[in-house]
């Protein structure tokens, strides 16, 4: 997506033309906010991560070396930040006004069970290492292919695969975990 | 859970949407942050030479005190002998230490008189 843009926007934001960084933001705005996001299930809070990422990108557009995309650099500088704001704090909680309405037509009951399973499998993935946590947000999250985010966690597209599977299988376990707890719960 | 399922849900959810005003307010908070002076550097090619003067110094220090201590008399002194010459050396290193404070406070008065 547009990396001859990104190219030649940046050249000129190096030269002096600060408001060419507007087509930057215009460019890569939604998948940021997005990755934020993805990240803390809030979306002032995300708009405030998305705006701290460009302006390190800002700073950093020095150390952007041109080798690769400029998309790739961004996205690790994205994750990075993501991954700061997250620290310390306990993972995200789905507000109820981010559940999206069932529909119409089909069955209230199973539509409400199936989205509190949607969301309950997608908020477990931010309860994992971060190594795993980071590779499906961005494989699921932000549909990106194996080799993109081997780029972006500058890890080889192997290492990917092992952490995708690895993060797969961790959450399998963990959602198949809460829900022994819960029947439990529910039978006493 | 089946693997397939995962993929599902995990590949399944929309994305949100930036509010309107997100480009107005990034590209306001890129301009406030060129609007700040570039932080002073760090002045290494004038504090170069007094940082390699002070670490020879320091070796040389180290140099000196060890080979006065190798050739350190460990006998106890006789009462009266050498007192003078004690006093010497007091008196040397005194010196040397004034002579030392003064070079440095004076190098730092010229390099901040410079700027």
């Amino acid at each position: 997506m547009g990396n001859e843009a990104d190219r030649l926007d940046v050249q000129r934001v190096m030269a002096g033309d600060i408001d060419a960084f507007a087509g930057i933001v215009d460019r890569w705005q939604r998948p940021i906010v997005n990755l934020a996001w993805r990240y803390c299930r809030d979306r002032g809070r995300a708009e405030e991560i998305a705006q701290d990422v460009f302006l390190r990108a800002y700073r950093g557009l020095a150390t952007w070396r041109g080798e690769g995309a400029f998309s790739t650099w961004l996205f690790a500088v994205a994750l990075n930040v993501c991954r700061r704001a997250m620290q310390g704090g306990a993972p995200p909680a789905l507000p109820l006004d981010e559940v999206p309405e069932p529909a119409g037509d089909a069955d209230l009951a199973a539509d409400l069970v199936s989205q509190e399973r949607d969301r309950a499998v997608r908020l477990a993935v931010l309860r994992l290492p971060p190594r795993h946590r980071d590779a499906l947000v961005l494989f699921y999250f932000l549909d990106m292919d194996v080799s993109r985010v081997a780029q972006v966690l500058s890890v080889p597209v192997g290492t990917v695969k092992a952490r995708l599977s690895r993060g797969r299988a961790l959450l399998r376990g963990r959602l198949e975990r809460d829900a022994a707890v819960r029947r439990l719960a529910e039978a006493t | 859970m089946m693997d397939d399922d995962l993929d599902r849900i995990l590949a399944g959810e929309s994305d949100v949407q930036p509010s309107g005003g997100f480009p107005q307010n990034v590209m306001a908070a890129v301009r406030r942050e060129a609007a700040i002076p570039p932080p002073i550097e760090f002045p290494w090619r004038r504090a170069l030479p007094g940082m390699v003067a002070a670490g020879v110094g320091l070796l040389a220090l180290i140099g000196f005190s060890v080979v006065a201590a190798m050739s350190m008399d460990v006998s106890l002194p006789q009462p009266g002998a050498g007192r003078s010459h004690a006093r010497l050396g007091l008196f040397a290193w005194s010196a040397l230490g004034c002579l030392v404070s003064w070079a440095a406070v004076r190098a730092a008065t010229t390099l901040s008189e410079r700027r």
